[in-house]
């Protein structure tokens, strides 16, 4: 309990950058701290030593990905190295050159197969459709981030992220209940890229009231840089970035150091990933997630302790996929200048719940925190502090992760209709219920972890508890609506040997 | 105690509660650098709002008003009135 203001005490621990101030002396480390080594970072701000820094860091990309992305990667890096007074317009150059060139990174799949079933492959021009319609959308959020920050007290900007979710909810049931044929499908295609970029736009916009506020151009160089990121903005938005961009060569050559040990730990993960991924499923029969899953859907189930080894199996192919994605992308945004923390950091040292949730997708957890936690918490229940607390929980794990997703999977009203589509929606909403029950049950029982320097200090049954949650809510984190919930209920028995 | 003081007891209780001991200045980022997370920042508003009557409802909430002492000591200048 805080003694001054008599709430349950966070249940957070400190993320990254505040480890690396504590020195793991006794830690192995399979990356070396260069970052901490004063010669290092003093030669990393010469000339050479940012050109052998971003040849290392090009050598990384190059072992990785394409020759094509690594080079367009590494001449957008290094633009932003040699021109730092620049930066921001390189970042919003690169993303715009990684959309040109890269193409889009919105999936089209379920697009494809509207004009597949409506029979109109010969009256629609797919590709120009697309530039088209992304064109569209840029311009209508420039244009409305313009608005913005010219009346930012006007009615439909006072709650700028409330008018967003208007204006896409109009559009979803005006594109789903009244368009057909050739309309309906671009118009479907401006929902998609609408809602591809809704959360980059609900950031800019929050940015457009603030005095100091970027420009619009420097605006859209947030929208899906061009380090990555996916519906949900890494590492947040402009407002993040001019707060963490590095103001001087030191902490530039000390946040790229950091980019290239971030890079090679990636490396060394997804060789781990892809290495478990073999031992798991080749060399011993444990089947995949799905086929589990599948297979017990089928009345054909594998013995449950085989489930079970599926389920365990999935939940570390998952953390280390989240990992290799999420450090890759934040090495690259490091090495561009930016001092973004890691999207995960050391999850299964998470002792509670909410702390497991917070280490694991940092800026997923961040967007929720910003866009429904904080606009709850500082509205809402003023004078109750737990049910506050709660509340605001709920709004976030709940129903702000509800939100997020029903529009990253727009494409299921598509399929199914809008009303479908929502009633299929109940298993992940059950998901974020158990979720978010689970987060505020973790933060009010006020088990607040004290930091050690060495995770085998703690008792390895709360890890071990954490996990298991984890492990068990992954029977319901499905957004693909082909099963009720009473399916994921008779597996979740199965696992326990119960049921059928 | 001054509301400089008091907010910089309060930060650095905070940190001690998650295990972080290690000295900071005032104009230190404190969220930003990772050191205090999302979930602190709640615990530094409640703080604000009951010693200094500060209504971040009307006010306006972002973390980057509550990320360092200074800030924190900025933001009660504009904002806050002492009431205990």
């Amino acid at each position: 309990m805080n003694p001054v203001t008599g709430t349950p005490a966070p249940t957070v621990a400190p993320h990254p950058e505040a480890s690396a101030r504590a020195p793991r002396s006794a830690a192995l480390r399979l990356v070396p701290a260069i970052d901490t080594y004063p010669r290092v970072v003093a030669w990393a701000q010469t000339r050479l030593g940012k050109a052998l820094l971003l040849s290392l860091f090009a050598a990384g990309l190059f072992l990785r990905f394409d020759p094509r992305t690594s080079l367009a990667m590494t001449a957008i890096l290094a633009a932003a190295t040699f021109l730092p007074n620049y930066r921001r317009w390189i970042v919003t150059a690169g993303t715009l050159l990684w959309l040109m060139v890269g193409g889009s990174w919105i999936d089209w799949t379920v697009v494809q197969f509207l004009i597949t079933t409506r029979g109109l492959a010969g009256a629609i021009n797919f590709p120009l459709l697309q530039s088209v319609v992304l064109v569209a959308v840029l311009v209508l959020s420039a244009g409305w981030i313009g608005l913005a920050r010219r009346y930012p007290r006007a009615l439909p900007f006072r709650r700028p992220v409330l008018t967003l979710t208007i204006f896409y909810g109009v559009a979803v049931v005006f594109t789903s209940g009244i368009l057909i044929g050739r309309n309906s499908v671009i118009a479907w295609m401006f929902v998609f890229t609408l809602g591809a970029y809704f959360w980059f736009l609900g950031y800019a916009l929050v940015d457009a009231r603030a005095r100091d506020g970027d420009s619009v151009g420097l605006q859209l160089g947030t929208f899906h840089p061009f380090w990555g990121s996916t519906t949900t903005p890494v590492p947040k938005g402009a407002s993040y970035l001019r707060r963490i961009e590095c103001k001087d060569p030191q902490a530039l050559a000390v946040t790229q150091l950091k980019a290239l040990k971030l890079l090679a730990w990636a490396g060394i993960l997804y060789i781990s990933s892809r290495l478990f991924v073999g031992i798991a499923h080749v060399a011993l029969p444990i089947p995949s997630y799905q086929v589990a899953f599948n297979s017990f859907v089928a009345s054909t189930p594998f013995p449950w302790y085989v489930c079970w080894l599926a389920l365990i199996t999935v939940f570390v192919e998952n953390l280390l996929s989240l990992c290799v994605w999420g450090h890759t992308v934040i090495a690259c945004c490091r090495m561009a200048g930016f001092r973004a923390l890691r999207n995960t950091y050391r999850p299964l040292e998470a002792r509670t719940i909410a702390e497991f949730w917070n280490r694991y997708y940092f800026y997923f957890k961040e967007l929720l925190v910003d866009f429904f936690f904080y606009p709850t918490f500082f509205r809402w229940f003023k004078p109750h502090k737990r049910l506050r607390l709660a509340a605001a929980t709920f709004m976030a794990a709940g129903f702000g992760n509800m939100f997020f997703h029903f529009i990253r999977d727009i494409g299921y009203v598509a399929t199914f209709g809008l009303w479908q589509a929502v009633i299929r929606y109940h298993v992940y909403a059950v998901y974020c219920l158990i979720l978010s029950g689970g987060i505020v049950v973790s933060q009010l029982r006020n088990k607040a972890p004290r930091r050690t320097a060495r995770w085998f200090e703690a008792p390895l049954f709360q890890r071990l508890g954490v996990v298991l949650f984890y492990c068990l809510l992954q029977v319901f984190d499905d957004t693909g609506r082909s099963h009720p919930i009473t399916t994921h209920l008779a597996f979740l028995l199965h696992l326990f040997h119960m049921g059928r | 105690m001054d509301a400089r003081e008091a907010i910089r007891a309060f930060v650095k209780d905070l940190l001690a509660s998650k295990g972080e001991t290690a000295a900071f200045e005032d104009s230190e980022s404190l969220l930003l650098n990772g050191r205090l997370q999302s979930i602190d920042a709640v615990e530094i508003a409640l703080f604000l709002e009951q010693e200094y009557a500060i209504d971040f409802s009307v006010v306006g909430f972002d973390q980057a008003q509550i990320d360092s002492v200074d800030a924190i000591v900025s933001l009660v200048e504009q904002h806050g009135r002492r009431i205990s």
